[in-house]
């Protein structure tokens, strides 16, 4: 069964078809790349999966329940997770603290009585994630202070402390320099053996290296889907998009 | 025939009554949505700058003698107070985080201030703005109501600044760029539109309306220093329920406000203030955008 | 063992807090801050500090506090005067009624967000305002709520508090001291943390899988709560409920108050309060116009000391190389604006 599956999925702003009849499903485990011309309606698409846009029309599902009006803090708890493409942290708050109240989020956070610094699983979860952003050493910085590279680890450091099982990385190396990239896309391969992960890029290198299959959108429709080998190779994704 | 008990002609008083307090309320709150659908600036000092434009137009009643000559210069006096303000102190608040906070707190700090100034100026008590001599008299008497010609001014006059601004705002530059700037003021700033004069212009504009609306009610109610606060949270009702963003968000919110009022203080006087909360609440339960909202606003 | 001390007053200055508490009324006639100023500055600290919990604490700024705290007072009041209950219930019962109150306006103005929700608060505010002129029978209307007989405390000992004002203050500091520890509490707990995640970008918190619409009601219903208790301790303070209590200008006051003293912070309220009070009451004797002075302060502290005293104070300590705190009040940042008021 797809972990996560949607069935013509459409987003209509007024007349303008954002995103038309898309069906479109992902095995656990897999890495899928969303990929696609400026106004190919990936935004659109990927905010409609995290739940930020309802639908005009089409169902999307989640191990097989349907999802299609759950608000994004109900899907978190169903085991979603998502980065976003311009950085979205808590900027007054340490980088600790940050990935800390994120994975404070799966636990019993109405309570009024304990102290929250002496939870110490949810300490200690953070400190492993920050460890594995490479961040462990920044971890009293306010977030807001840290340079650009680290706070997009720190954003994707954040959507993994939620525990997800599906994580929705919205062009995870903007901005970044090759280096960051290249460290990212291993960072991502790496995580990606535990989890299913949908991601938005614009880097090509990036999306044919890590990716299992690739989806290519083009004014709202899926245009072609398939191994980063048979992308490259279709020849109207070239004619739209790729360069030969 | 009467209808709830009241004769026909006392209902058609109070609509008509009705409907000139709506013109107030809607040159207020049109003023109150351009500031806001601009800037994201929900002005609290709004109800003082209506007071200022009593105040000015009393002052210049007493200089000059003309009303006519205050109706014209009292919103100028203080559209361009406005333009200070906005120069002087909002604009610090422009780019700091939790800005549109700052915005309500800076004007609400500006609420408490002017009134004091003009008490300093003025004195305690109110002032008298008489309505000048062409539109006294009466018009008409409906069951009973005598319906004044100065009543008649105040919705001929709103009847011919509503559209003026209307085309202000659609059919000139200025109003292209305000317009414009509402949606993406990089942009307009990229086409090398100094985006900042518009801002100043625009809260000028806004606070010019409201001593409009002030100038025009002066001689109707008491020319007091506080004169802007009950009016001012009357305003946000209208907006509420009018619906922000929009042109007609405010009229029809305005003329709605000012018949509810009117109709209840007839029918059952001592509800008359707290039912428009209860529309209010209403509204938010059942439509939170307003009736001609644009959906996203603050929601 | 100094150093010991040193070392538990760095770690909880609950100790040294209640310590002035306890000691402050000695001294205060001395000073010009006096006793009955001074319960007066613990009660509105406490209205102020309740106020901060949703602006400070969790994002929300609320301009319809007059109605949590009104309501509150005349509750607390009509059960004094009108039924004869005891001190202790009718606080409590102030308590609650703040908390319904909250949670009556929280549940309507909640569907906003923001400055809309600002607005909000201010309009529903009124209709407790309107209310009490409409019941004036029972109420007092404008000429405020009297006929509260001669107060005492009956449990856990019996204690005089009509025209006794240091027995006053007491009773009102072991209140206000009990709220702030309860208060403390809650900010350091899971909760209060979830809190600051909703103050800080409610979207992230959101996707985090916070549920965020229900957090901030809920830390707008204990903002309530201890508005509450603020407004029944000082119906118990005058033994009048004047109509001021529920006006929106109380709504504005408590605002001042709080930013005066530093909005995030958990003395900022107190010493906000102080400020304000010893300011009314120095300059209303002096200048005629002092809420030209009062307005005038606060807009300059709002566009250049946004932290208030206690926050800038803070920052200017921990620039100093103190450890990096886990509260920061919300600071500006200049950066260059898309429009006015959007988030660059």
């Amino acid at each position: 069964m797809p972990l996560l599956e949607t069935r013509k999925l459409t987003k209509a702003f007024g007349g303008l078809m954002a995103v038309l009849d898309a069906d479109f499903a992902v095995e656990p485990g897999e890495v899928r790349a969303i990929i696609g011309p400026n106004g190919a309606g990936k935004t659109t698409f990927f905010n409609m999966l995290a739940g930020n846009f309802p639908p005009t029309r089409g169902q999307i599902y989640f191990k097989g329940r349907e999802i299609t009006a759950l608000p994004p803090h109900r899907r978190s708890l169903l085991g979603i997770g998502r980065s976003y493409q311009i950085t979205n942290i808590f900027p007054d708050l340490t980088a600790f603290e940050n990935v800390r109240v994120a994975v404070q989020s799966r636990t019993v956070h109405y309570d009024m009585w304990r102290d929250a610094d002496h939870l110490t699983d949810v300490n200690g979860r953070a400190e492993e994630i920050l460890r594995s952003v490479e961040l462990l050493d920044r971890r009293h910085v306010p977030s807001a202070d840290l340079a650009h590279g680290e706070q997009r680890y720190l954003e994707i450091g954040i959507a993994l402390a939620t525990n997800p099982e599906l994580l929705l990385l919205d062009e995870p190396t903007a901005g970044m320099s090759p280096e960051e990239t290249r460290k990212t896309a291993e960072f991502i391969k790496r995580i990606a053996k535990d989890l299913t992960i949908i991601l938005v890029e614009h880097d090509m290198e990036v999306v044919m290296g890590i990716s299992d299959r690739i989806t290519v959108l083009h004014y709202g429709e899926v245009l072609a889907e398939g191994t980063p080998e048979a992308i490259r190779e279709n020849p109207e994704v070239q004619r739209v998009y790729l360069r030969a | 025939m009467t209808f709830l008990g009241f004769p026909l002609e006392s209902w058609v008083a109070q609509l008509y009554v009705g409907l000139v307090n709506g013109c107030v309320f809607i040159l207020l709150a049109l003023g109150l949505s351009i500031i806001f659908g601009l800037m994201g600036i929900v002005n609290f000092a709004h109800g003082v700058f209506y007071m200022l434009g009593a105040y000015a137009a009393y002052s210049v009643i007493a200089a000059t003698g003309s009303y006519w000559l205050a109706l014209a210069a009292a919103p100028l006096i203080v559209g361009v107070l406005g333009l200070g303000v906005e120069r002087g102190i909002i604009r610090r608040i422009y780019g700091v985080k939790n800005a549109a906070f700052a915005g309500v707190l800076v004007t609400y700090g500006l609420s408490i201030l002017l009134p004091d100034f003009v008490r300093m100026l003025y004195g305690r008590p109110g002032k008298p703005v008489r309505i000048p001599p062409e539109l006294t008299g009466d018009l008409l008497t409906i069951g009973g109501t005598k319906l004044g010609a100065y009543r008649l001014f105040i919705l001929i006059v709103t009847a011919v600044v509503v559209p003026l601004l209307w085309l202000l705002l659609n059919k000139t530059n200025l109003g292209l760029v305000i317009r414009a700037g509402t949606s993406d003021s990089l942009m307009v700033q990229a086409l090398g539109i100094n985006v900042s004069r518009v801002w100043t212009i625009t809260f000028g504009l806004g606070i010019a309306l409201a001593a409009f609306a002030g100038v025009v009610t002066a001689p109707m109610l008491a020319v007091s220093p506080e004169m802007g606060g009950t009016i001012l949270i009357q305003c946000f009702i209208v907006v509420v329920i009018g619906g922000m963003g929009s042109f007609a968000g405010p009229i029809v919110g305005g003329l709605i406000i000012g018949q509810v009022l009117s109709l209840t203080s007839m029918v059952y006087d001592v509800l008359a203030d707290v039912i428009i909360y209860v529309a209010m609440a209403a509204v938010l339960l059942l439509r939170p955008r307003g009736l001609f909202g644009v959906e996203g606003i603050e929601d | 063992m100094a150093a010991g001390a040193l070392s538990l007053l760095r770690r909880d200055r609950a100790p040294l807090v209640a310590l002035l508490l306890l000691v402050a009324p000695f001294v205060a006639d001395r000073t010009p801050l006096y006793t009955a100023l001074l319960t007066e500055a613990l009660v509105f600290g406490l209205f102020a500090l309740a106020f901060d919990i949703a602006l400070g604490h969790s994002g929300m700024l609320s301009l319809g506090h007059s109605a949590l705290f009104g309501v509150a007072s005349y509750t607390t009041g009509l059960l004094l005067a009108h039924r004869k209950w005891g001190v202790g219930e009718s606080v409590l019962a102030g308590m609650l009624a703040g908390l319904l109150t909250a949670a009556v306006m929280g549940g309507l103005a909640l569907r906003k967000r923001g400055v809309y929700f600002a607005m909000l608060t201010l309009a529903l505010s009124q209709i407790p305002f309107f209310a009490v002129r409409m019941t004036l029978d029972i109420t007092g209307g404008d000429d405020g709520l009297s006929g509260i007989p001669k107060l005492a405390l009956a449990f856990p000992f019996d204690l005089p508090l009509s025209k006794h004002p240091r027995n006053l203050y007491f009773f009102v500091a072991a209140v206000v001291g009990l709220c702030m520890l309860m208060v403390r509490r809650i900010l350091r707990s899971p909760f209060g943390r979830a809190m600051r995640a909703v103050r800080e970008n409610e979207e992230r918190a959101r996707t985090c899988g916070y549920d965020t619409q229900r957090i901030k009601l809920i830390a707008f219903l204990l903002s309530g709560l201890f508005a509450g208790v603020a407004g029944a301790l000082l119906t118990v303070l005058l033994e009048f409920v004047p109509i001021e209590n529920v006006h929106w200008s109380m709504s504005g006051t408590v605002v001042i108050m709080a930013m005066f003293g530093g909005s995030g912070t958990f003395a900022g309220p107190f010493v906000g309060s102080t400020v304000f009070l010893w300011m009314k009451d120095y300059l209303s004797k002096r200048i005629e116009f002092w809420e030209v002075f009062v307005g005038g302060t606060f807009i300059i502290i709002v566009l250049f000391l946004p932290e208030g005293i206690v926050g800038t104070l803070k920052r200017h300590l921990r620039a100093r190389g103190g450890p990096a705190a886990g509260t920061i009040a919300a600071s500006p940042r200049p950066r260059a604006p898309a429009s006015p008021t959007s988030e660059p």
